[in-house]
Parts: C-alpha cells; sequence; structure tokens
C-alpha cells in the first residue's frame, strides 16, 4: 500500500461516470454523469430507490459490472490509481485487498458447499497474505471480531448452519479481511430483521474505524443513511442529484427530488394518516380467540417428529372499517396468522368468528361465501401477479370465478376498479412484467378489491415498494377504507409504516402477542422488552427527529 | 454395437426442494429466439426437417417396394442400389426411408404419452401432497430403480412382441422421469403468492392447477422431452433389435440393424439404418439443447 500524506486529497474520486447497459432495445444508461467523492475513514451513504443507478455504480468501483455494462464517460480515482485504466490482472489485487465489498444478499453470496471458514481464509490466500495455518488462525480471529461465538468450531460450519445475520457477520468479515481503505458496502442489512440489522451495522461502524476504512454505503433508506453517514449522496435515474454532509441534506434539501423523498419516509414523527379514533365506537368484524398453529417437525431423515407451534394462542379482534395492525420480525408467526385468516391455513386450534359465525372448518359453498367477504393482497408485487395473464383477467378473475355479470359488465366493473385504485383502465390489455412495482401492486389491490369483500388482509403489502411508492399506496388504502368501510388486517415488519396506518397495533413475538394497543401509546411507551427493542432498532435518521444527529465515525 | 450404450436413465432431479423457477415468463420467447439462431438450431432443424419430409413422401422417394425383392441378394452399395440389398435382395435405402416412418411417429408417440402420464401424475402429487404424493412417488421410485432397458424388455417380454408393445413398454418405463420433474417445479409454483391469490378468491383446487400452476410448470417438461426423444428413438430400435419390438418383415431400424448383425461381412445393411438413427438422434438433440438454451431452464443434470 502506498502512502500518500497529502490526507485532503479524497480516497475516491469519481467525476462525470457515465455507465450504459447494452440490451435488446438499445443501450440503456444506468449512471449519468455522476460525480462522487469518498475520503479516507469516512462514511459515504449512496441513496435511491431502485433502478436509480446507485448499484451499478458500486459496482463500476471495483469493475465488476454485468457482461453488458461499460462504462463510457468519466474517470474513477481510488488513491491516485485511475481503476478504469488498470487491466484486470491488476484489478483483481485491488479488489479483495484494497476495496472490500460487502453484498445486499446473505442467503446467496456464500458458497452452501463450502464451509464459512474456508471461504474467508481462501481470500488470504489469494492475496498472497497468509496461506496454511496463518490464514486459518486469521479466519478465526476475524469471526471473533464480528462477534460469532465459538469461532474455532464456527470455522468448519457450512452456511445453512449460520442465521441470515451470522451470515452477513461472515460477509462483513470477507469484506474486511484485508483491512481494505475502502468498503462499499450495497444494502448490507436490507435482507434483515431491523433488530438485527443494527446490531449488525454497530459493528460495521465500530470495526471500520477501527481500521480506518473509508465506508460507501448503498442504501433505499434515507434514515438509516443519515444515521449511518457522514455525508449523503441522493441518486435519482441515474444522475447524482444532490450532495453533502448528511445534516445538510436531511434539514436543507436543495433539490426536489430529494425533498419529496424526505416527506415520503414514514418516521416515528409522521403524522397518522388515519387519525386516533378510538376501538371502541366500532362492532367488531373478526374476532380470534386462542388461535394455534402447530407444525409437525422432523429432528433428522429418521428422528422422532416434534411440534412447533407457529402460531400460540393469539386473540384479537378487528373492529368493522378499522385497521389493525400485526408487527413482528421474520418467523414471528405474523403470515401464518394471515393465512389462517384467509382459510388458506387451518388452524389447530382456537376460533376466529367472522361477523358473529364461526368460520374454521368452513368448508364447500360455506367457504366459498366466506372467500367473497374476505380478501388478500401479498408482498411481492412481482409475484403476486400470474405473468402469463392481462392485468384485465386478473382483475376479471374473481368475479368469472363467483359468476357475477355478464362478460360486458364484468368488463366494465374492471375498469371501474382500475380506475378505483387509480390506474388507467387502458392498462387491462397489458401483462404484469409491463407494468411497475407501483402498479402491480395497485392491479394486486383491484383485484382483491373485486368482489366488494369486507375485510382485506394485506401481509406486507407496502413492504417492496420504494417510499414514493409506499407513500402512495399507504394513502390509497386509506382512502379505500374511508370510502368503501373497509377493515385491514396489516401485516408488516416495519413499524413506522404501522404506525401511521394502523388504529390498533398488536407486537408477535415467537408466534404470540406480546404486546397491544394504540399506535401513540405503543410506540410512546413500550411496556414490554421486545417492543423497546424493535423501537429502539429503527434508524431514527429524520431531520425532524431532534438529537438524531448523524453518527460520526472519524 | 451402439446399442450397449443404451440409456440407463436415472435422472437426478433435486429430490423434493423448489427446482429452477424459470425466472422469465417476461421477455417473449420470440425476441429471445432470434438471439439463439445458432448454427446447431439451424442444423437440427434441416435435419428433422428432411426427415419429416422423408416421412411424409417415403411411397415416391423410396426408389423400390422395401418389402419387394428388388435385386440379387447382398449386393454392396452401387449406382442402381444406394445402400445396397439385404440377405433376401431388398433394397437397404427404400426399407430405411419406409422405416423412418415407423420409428419416428412411434417415438414420437412413446415421448409425448410417457410425458402425458408423468405430468398428470407429478401434478396431482405435488399439487395435492400427502398421502397421495408419497403413494405416487414411491411407485416412481421403484419403477426408476431398474435399469430402464431391462425393465423394458421384461415388460415388452410380458406383453409378447410387436410395435404397440414395446411403445407401451417404453411409456411404462419412461414416465416417473417427467413425474418427478414436474412434481418438483409444482412444489415451488405452488407457493408463489398468485396460486395463494387464486385460492383466496374460491377458485377450485383443479382449475387453479390447470389456469396458474401447470402453465408455468410445463417449459422444463417439453425441453426434457425433446432432449430424451433421442434416447427413445434409439431404446425402441434396441427392443426391436433385441426381438421385442417391430418383427422380421418391417423396414423398422433396429430390427433391420439385427438382420446386419448376422452378416456381418455386409456392413451396409447394418449401416444404413445405423447411419439414418445418427443422424435424426444428433439433430433431434441439437435442437433439444438450443431449446433448453432459448427457455433458459436449468434440468436435470445427465
Amino acid at each position: 500500500m502506498t502512502a500518500t500524506p497529502d490526507d485532503d486529497r479524497p480516497l475516491l474520486a469519481i467525476a462525470g461516470l457515465t455507465v450504459a447497459f447494452t440490451t435488446d432495445r438499445g443501450p440503456v444508461e444506468a449512471v449519468r454523469g455522476a460525480d462522487l467523492a469518498v475520503r479516507r475513514g469516512e462514511t459515504v451513504a449512496i441513496v435511491g430507490e431502485s433502478g436509480s443507478g446507485k448499484s451499478t455504480l458500486a459496482s463500476a468501483i471495483n469493475g465488476l459490472l454485468a457482461a453488458n455494462g461499460h462504462v463510457t464517460a468519466g474517470s474513477i480515482d481510488f488513491d491516485g490509481t485511475d481503476l478504469l485504466a488498470l487491466p484486470e490482472r491488476r484489478m483483481n489485487a485491488v479488489r479483495g485487498r484494497r476495496i472490500g465489498l460487502v453484498p445486499q444478499d446473505p442467503m446467496s453470496n456464500l458458497n452452501p458447499l463450502l464451509p464459512v471458514g474456508k471461504q474467508i481464509s481462501e481470500i488470504f490466500r489469494i492475496h498472497g497474505v497468509a496461506g496454511g495455518r496463518a490464514a486459518r488462525d486469521r479466519a478465526v480471529e476475524l469471526l471473533d471480531a464480528v462477534g460469532i461465538p465459538d469461532p474455532r468450531q464456527r470455522y468448519r460450519q457450512y452456511p445453512h448452519e449460520f442465521s441470515g445475520g451470522m451470515r452477513q457477520r461472515v460477509l462483513i468479515a470477507m469484506g474486511l479481511a484485508c483491512r481494505p481503505q475502502l468498503l462499499i458496502a450495497d444494502e448490507p442489512t436490507s435482507a434483515l430483521d431491523v433488530t438485527v440489522q443494527k446490531i449488525v451495522l454497530d459493528l460495521l461502524d465500530e470495526l471500520t474505524t477501527s481500521m480506518g476504512t473509508a465506508v460507501l454505503l448503498v442504501t433505499h433508506d434515507l434514515a438509516l443513511a443519515a444515521e449511518r453517514a457522514d455525508r449523503v449522496v441522493v441518486m435519482h435515474r441515474g444522475a447524482v442529484v444532490e450532495s453533502g454532509p448528511t445534516a445538510e441534506v436531511l434539514n436543507d434539501p436543495r433539490n426536489d427530488y430529494t425533498r419529496r423523498l424526505l416527506d415520503a419516509a414514514p418516521g416515528m414523527a409522521t403524522e397518522s394518516l388515519v387519525g386516533a379514533e378510538t376501538l371502541t365506537d366500532a362492532a367488531p368484524v373478526i374476532e380470534v380467540t386462542g388461535l394455534r398453529k402447530e407444525y409437525a417437525v422432523r429432528n433428522g431423515a429418521f428422528g422422532r417428529r416434534s411440534r412447533f407451534a407457529a402460531v400460540d394462542d393469539v386473540s384479537f379482534s378487528v373492529p368493522r372499517g378499522r385497521t389493525v395492525g400485526i408487527v413482528g420480525e421474520s418467523g414471528s408467526g405474523k403470515s401464518t396468522t394471515a393465512k389462517m385468516l384467509l382459510m388458506l391455513e387451518p388452524s389447530t386450534s382456537g376460533d376466529i368468528v367472522f361477523d358473529d359465525r364461526e368460520v374454521t372448518g368452513l368448508a364447500g359453498r360455506d367457504l366459498f361465501a366466506f372467500r367473497r367477504r374476505v380478501q388478500p393482497v401479498f408482498q411481492n408485487p412481482y409475484a403476486a401477479l400470474d405473468p402469463r395473464y392481462t392485468v384485465g383477467d386478473t382483475v376479471r378473475e374473481p368475479l368469472e370465478v363467483h359468476r357475477i355479470g355478464t362478460r360486458a359488465e364484468q368488463d366494465a366493473r374492471v375498469s371501474e376498479l382500475l380506475t378505483q385504485v387509480a390506474l388507467d383502465p387502458d392498462l387491462a390489455d397489458r401483462y404484469p412484467h409491463e407494468l411497475s412495482g407501483g402498479q402491480r401492486q395497485r392491479v394486486a389491490i383491484a383485484r382483491a378489491l373485486a368482489l366488494d369483500p369486507e375485510v382485506v388482509i394485506l401481509d406486507e403489502a407496502v413492504s417492496a415498494l420504494d417510499v414514493l411508492v409506499q407513500a402512495q399506496i399507504l394513502d390509497l388504502l386509506v382512502e379505500l377504507q374511508r370510502r368503501l368501510g373497509l377493515s385491514y388486517v396489516f401485516i408488516s415488519h416495519d413499524l413506522a409504516v404501522v404506525r401511521i396506518l394502523c388504529h390498533h397495533v398488536h407486537v408477535m413475538k415467537a408466534g404470540r402477542i406480546v404486546e397491544s394497543g394504540s399506535p401513540d401509546a405503543l410506540f410512546r411507551d413500550p411496556q414490554h422488552e421486545y417492543t423497546k427493542e424493535l423501537l429502539a432498532a429503527i434508524p431514527v435518521g429524520t431531520p425532524t427527529g431532534q438529537g438524531a444527529g448523524p453518527k460520526l465515525l472519524t | 454395437m451402439t446399442l450397449a450404450a443404451a440409456p440407463t436413465g436415472t435422472p437426478a432431479v433435486g429430490p423434493d426442494g423448489p427446482g429452477g423457477t424459470p425466472p422469465g415468463a417476461s421477455v417473449p420467447v420470440r425476441l429471445r429466439l432470434r438471439r439463439f439462431r445458432t448454427p446447431s438450431i439451424v442444423l437440427g432443424a434441416a435435419v428433422v426437417a428432411l426427415w419429416v419430409l422423408v416421412i411424409a413422401f417415403a411411397g415416391v422417394i423410396a426408389p423400390y417396394d422395401p418389402y419387394a425383392v428388388a435385386g440379387p441378394r447382398l449386393s454392396p452399395p452401387s449406382g442402381e442400389f444406394l445402400l445396397g440389398t439385404d440377405t433376401l435382395g431388398r433394397d437397404v435405402l427404400s426399407r430405411v426411408l419406409h422405416g423412418a416412418r415407423l420409428s419416428l411417429p412411434i417415438a414420437l408417440a412413446t415421448i409425448s404419452i410417457a410425458a402425458l402420464v408423468g405430468c398428470v401424475i407429478g401434478a396431482v402429487a405435488g399439487f395435492y401432497g400427502g398421502i397421495v404424493d408419497s403413494v405416487l412417488m414411491r411407485l416412481a421410485d421403484i419403477t426408476m430403480a431398474f435399469p430402464s432397458i431391462l425393465l423394458a424388455m421384461a415388460v415388452a417380454a410380458a406383453l409378447g412382441p410387436g410395435l404397440t408393445n414395446s411403445f407401451l413398454a417404453i411409456v411404462v418405463v419412461w414416465w416417473p422421469i417427467y413425474a418427478r420433474l414436474i412434481r418438483g417445479q409444482i412444489l415451488s409454483i405452488k407457493e408463489r403468492e398468485y396460486v395463494m391469490s387464486a385460492r383466496a378468491i374460491g377458485m377450485s383446487r383443479l382449475t387453479t392447477l390447470r389456469k396458474h400452476v401447470l402453465p408455468h410448470a410445463m417449459t422444463p417438461v417439453l425441453v426434457s422431452a425433446t432432449m430424451d426423444l433421442g434416447m427413445i428413438i434409439i431404446l425402441v430400435a434396441s427392443l426391436s433389435f433385441l426381438g421385442l419390438g417391430a418383427l422380421p418383415p418391417s423396414p423398422e431400424w433396429g430390427a433391420m440393424i439385427t438382420e446386419g448383425s448376422a452378416n456381418f461381412y455386409q456392413w451396409w445393411i447394418a449401416a444404413g439404418p445405423g447411419l439414418a438413427m445418427v443422424t435424426i438422434v444428433l439433430a433431434v438433440n441439437f435442437l433439444g439443447d438450443s431449446l433448453r438454451d432459448v427457455l433458459n431452464v436449468r434440468t436435470r443434470v445427465r
């Protein structure tokens, strides 16, 4: 490593970078004239929505663009070296050794066939830092440093024996293995639960500070960027629209897009969308008591079957015309609860009373009739619509199944439904792949509304959407509720969204409801340890939040 | 003889797990086809097209009657008899051309019926799960535990020789491959949100299976069936070669090779049908490979 005494010069300087992808429809510019500078030891966050070019920019730095992508203009200067001019062989020496990478998805970025420790010591071997025993010892040290208990034992284990958070720690260990000068972290915690996210980010802060490593943090989460970065770069449609010190950008955004992004991000101080009506003013439409779902788990190939309760003694009610939120992390049983409410999954015991009628165990015609009244909207806008059917067919399908109306009447209803969710009725002829994520989710909502249901179960219905789109869909949901008197069960891991949308919230952990209350009461004065933990883990870097100044690393 | 290398089909489908889900029905196939106009796809298509023409016009193209004695016995290839004559003096070329009318349609029918049976069984097993799944899949496992040529021989021997029976025998041996394949697909597809959404609007299981599950599961089966077609052609011929399929006067390729093997020094008798088989099997395999690339499917590893 060449020591440069001149510390004022940035470690990484990107100027006028343009990246284009060759596609069937001609070249597409994913990054257009981006400028970016990262100084030694500082953390810079690139913030943007999906498709803003933030990940492309990050992969251009260490020369890992997809095969059809290439830099068409601009320069990338890293510690005095022009990275774009480096031949592939010398780039290999930079990658991993001087520029580390923490990729997004901890599930697919470790080789499932190799022990975790081997994958770390391999890095030392490749870069000629250490080999054999020495490499092993250093890998064990690193595992210890990223807080993996019993590292000697864990060294020999395979990725599937690690939890998501643990795997992300391993990836961080790999990214930092050679003490790089720069670490690129591309959405390092997006796949993790919020409490795990906090732990992982704290760890990342701690390690990079102690090593003096600069961090380029790519994220869609403005609050997270605010909390972790010294400076923020906002990208929109491939261009850098704003950059500057975190506090400055967030408190006094100059760019219109940044302002919209800030407004749309629900924080803990955002005004509720539904007002603070009390629960008692409406009769319950759904009442759940003592709901339980057990799965049989087999231990090993010939092991004995044991029972595992995914949902354990859950009771709550949904008042008519109101929204009840269920919050919890992955594995808390919230989605299983949703499936039981939808009668897509039988319950082991407990009662679900819908409109004064017991519905558990419904079958045949009764179940068919029940389906008209309770409808779902699922999480993933890319998987919720069958790609082989047009928007119109998808929305019409419920009407066909229930034989409602003639073909012409159905067509009229489809147009009406599409208008209702603020979509152009002409979109009826389009296929899902021609639509954006937000449009797809609107189609899913239109389909759910086709049968005039009384209750809509929203299972993470806005979680996969970008902030701006998410805000629009939330507004739409609130408007539909007012207009049609719908009752919602809103299932989410995102406390900020739940807070502004729900009238009443239940916090679930390990299959049980641990705390319930109005969002205001629950989030202002949490009683249960777990609720407190969840709340503390949310990044609160929103500019309106007092005392939430950006955390400086240097 | 190449027949020793008859297929021992032990496919390695991922046991239960969600198999590779084809990522995009999103890009129109037409667009992707354009990018795959490779020499192998063109050559494969051309050879297959040629054989289709032969099947259609065998009577017109063939210089002689395939059953009638056309000249002296065992005469080597010449201007008069391009591929020579066999032990009875029949024209080998005419017999090869007419044989295409037997071998290829039988192979095609076999693969179609095997795929159909396999798909129905696999779809039912995967979609309904539970005891139905266990019973059907154990049945498939048992069938697949036997080397396919041996089991096919046993079935054909039990049914008695004849082309129809060898067709039945191969269907019995071959369906589990597709049942396994489609079951794996369905296991992953049935968890997709649009399938749950279909169930939530009250669509019946069978309609859901037909409208939202099966269409997404078919692509790998189509590819796999195309790639297997070559093997089936060989299997049909193998059974005839062993005397369990088409019987002597018929110009079936496998049966003709049997005759050729008895006259080892008159190489042309076996070479005609053998070469015919090589061309069609190669062409079909080229097409299958290309189809797999175009549709971008991960199929079982051979």
